[in-house]
């Protein structure tokens, strides 16, 4: 199904939230939206959702208008950051909920949708088993721990089918070990289940390891969207380069522009027409030691673990980042001869105010 | 003295303060006890019904005598202990959930009654409403004394109910009455049961609106046992007394074992 905003606004009185932000959720995918605190992200979802209501701007589920359908008739599941279980209720009676409603909804009309009671029963059982917690069935939420809260929310929203599944941050509340075994099953589960997911999340080795299309938001507007690697390596905006990962934008300028590339020192780039000034995005991994470069000073060294993060000083005064391996960088305040490795350099145009 | 004797000091003199505080809270009821099952000649002859002489003819005649004021208590109460409920646990989670400009200010005014003497409340009712059947009318007063009581435990308890909840049901399909019967309700039903408890006990034992409301000749039972103490043989009163704190005591109780934090966080500033 095919499920889609456009030009979607809400605000909180007079404080903007969101600005007309239009996506299109690829069908069967997972979108991930990442963004700062107070991007808006969490209220997208919710709107998504139809916990609120936008100020402006229509929301389609398979062409069809579903803007004003309340929450409980749109077939969305929810897994929410906090997980929300229903304290009272048993495991087992956590994941039916979304199934006995339904099945109370449709019990007038002779619907094919209404599970039957054995039914319910087996896809309680299936979408425990999906996630692995058969044996928790009939324990309450306070006798779980983080993790196991999270699969029985996560079995809970996925048990109805929903048409799209939409998850809020559902890995913030567990500790940094258990997010990384967690984050690698969720990324096969969601793709095994096939449904469309929305996916929020503020951290960014989360969203490239999930996403098929990468949404960032900042300040209540889509910066840009794309395929993960995409915007990682050719960000249309100097907030994009340094949100996606850690980024040293090479401030480059030219004395004219027609729309032909332009020669720099990193060679021919594409400046659009009227624009002279911008950044060459250089990651940390793409500097290196190089006999031939030119010469920076260390100005501070930490050692990461898989890599040690290296301050440069290039004698221009510039700042420069870089991953060197392990154990292989030079001690603060040595002089080191680096060199840049681009395949192929992309240039963030300095746009003015649209940064 | 070492910090071990100032210690256990001080645990004897808080134990030994409690004990007193509790025997002085106590020392009417004992008392009233005591007058309940002694001698009527005790307190002389001149009163209505001192020529009672046994103890279960004591209670034999405050029944015959007040059973109509028992029975109007009684449906007094069983009016005002749902009502209460049904108005002001909604509306306690109505201004929680679903605040509105000035919903702060209603939900502080509602506590308004407590402070207002009940002569003065009654005669407004009185004044004010016309057309109601006194019965009606004495609820109203009741609910006026009532319902604060119910705003605050349950508004206190919705304030601590993570809300995400209500969202969740919703998100898996359940609409406004479902989401009610299955997660508000349930999860609120401590706060819903002791405040129907603290509802029951301020009912019951009302007496200012009570005996301005209720008609002469069919008063409520705290009302009565005003008129006992003036009327009666002390003994008399005492019996009638004991009769109206049976059902309070074990709703006092329960009270306490409901009760812990919730009960203490309930009450009104």
């Amino acid at each position: 199904m095919k499920i889609g905003v456009e030009e979607l606004s809400f605000a909180y009185g007079r404080e903007p939230v969101l600005s007309s932000v239009s996506l299109a959720l690829p069908e069967g995918g997972i979108t991930v939206v990442i963004g700062p605190s107070g991007s808006g992200k969490s209220t997208l979802l919710q709107l998504l959702a139809g916990l609120l209501h936008p100020t402006d701007g229509r929301i389609l589920f398979d062409g069809e208008d579903v803007t004003g359908v309340p929450t409980e008739r749109r077939d969305v599941g929810v897994v929410f950051q906090s997980y929300a279980l229903f304290p009272h209720l048993t495991v087992r009676d956590n994941i039916a909920f979304g199934l006995k409603t339904r099945r109370r909804r449709f019990s007038l009309r002779n619907s094919r949708r209404r599970p039957s009671r054995h039914s319910m029963e087996a896809r309680v059982w299936d979408a425990a088993a999906l996630l692995g917690i058969e044996r928790l069935l009939d324990r309450r939420p306070a006798q779980l721990s983080g993790g196991e809260q999270q699969r029985v929310a996560l079995a809970r929203a996925v048990a109805p089918r929903p048409t799209l599944l939409l998850l809020d941050e559902p890995l913030s509340a567990l500790d940094a070990r258990l997010r990384r075994t967690v984050r690698a099953e969720l990324a096969s589960l969601l793709r095994t289940l096939g449904t469309t997911v929305f996916y929020v999340t503020h951290d960014q080795e989360e969203a490239m390891l999930l996403a098929d299309h990468l949404v960032v938001l900042n300040e209540g507007r889509v910066v840009q969207a794309g395929l993960p690697l995409d915007l990682y390596r050719r960000p249309e905006t100097p907030f994009v380069a340094s949100f996606l990962g850690e980024a040293n934008l090479v401030e480059v300028a030219v004395e004219a522009a027609d729309g032909q590339p332009v020669r720099t020192p990193f060679g021919k780039l594409p400046f659009p027409p009227g624009v002279t000034r911008g950044w060459v995005l250089v990651r940390p991994e793409d500097v290196a030691e190089d006999p031939a470069g030119c010469l920076a000073t260390v100005s501070d060294c930490r050692g990461l673990g898989p890599h040690d993060r290296v301050t440069l000083v290039l004698d221009s005064g510039a700042e420069m980042l870089a991953h060197f391996p392990s154990e292989m960088a030079p001690t603060p305040g040595s002089k080191v001869r680096i060199g840049v490795r681009l395949r192929k350099p992309h240039l963030v145009p300095d746009l003015g105010s649209r940064n | 003295m070492s910090s071990e004797t100032v210690r256990k000091l001080f645990r004897r003199t808080g134990i030994a303060l409690t004990v007193l505080l509790a025997l002085a809270l106590l020392a009417p009821i004992l008392i009233t006890a005591a007058g309940a099952f002694s001698r009527a000649e005790w307190y002389g002859q001149r009163s209505e019904g001192a020529e009672v002489a046994s103890t279960s003819a004591l209670f034999h005649y405050v029944i015959e005598t007040w059973g109509r004021a028992l029975l109007r208590s009684g449906q007094v109460v069983a009016a005002v202990v749902p009502l209460a409920l049904l108005i002001g646990a909604p509306a306690a989670w109505a201004f929680r959930r679903r605040p509105f400009p000035g919903s702060r200010l209603l939900e502080a005014a509602a506590v308004v009654p407590l402070a207002i003497p009940g002569v003065a409340l009654a005669f407004s009712l009185i004044q004010s409403v016309h057309g109601v059947p006194r019965f009606w009318l004495l609820v109203g007063g009741h609910l006026a004394y009532t319902l604060p009581l119910v705003v605050r435990t349950v508004g206190n308890a919705v304030e601590t109910l993570d809300s995400s909840l209500e969202s969740a049901a919703r998100c898996l399909g359940a609409g406004p009455l479902e989401r009610a019967a299955r997660i508000t309700v349930p999860l609120l039903l401590p706060s819903l049961i002791l405040s129907a408890l603290l509802v029951f006990a301020v009912s019951w034992g009302e007496f200012n609106v009570s005996f301005l409301l209720a008609s002469p000749l069919l008063q409520t039972f705290p009302a009565g046992l005003y008129l006992t103490y003036t009327t009666n043989s002390f003994p008399v009163a005492a019996a009638a007394t004991l009769v109206f704190l049976a059902p309070v005591v074990p709703v006092l109780i329960a009270i306490q074992a409901f009760g812990g934090e919730e009960f203490h966080r309930g009450l009104p500033a």
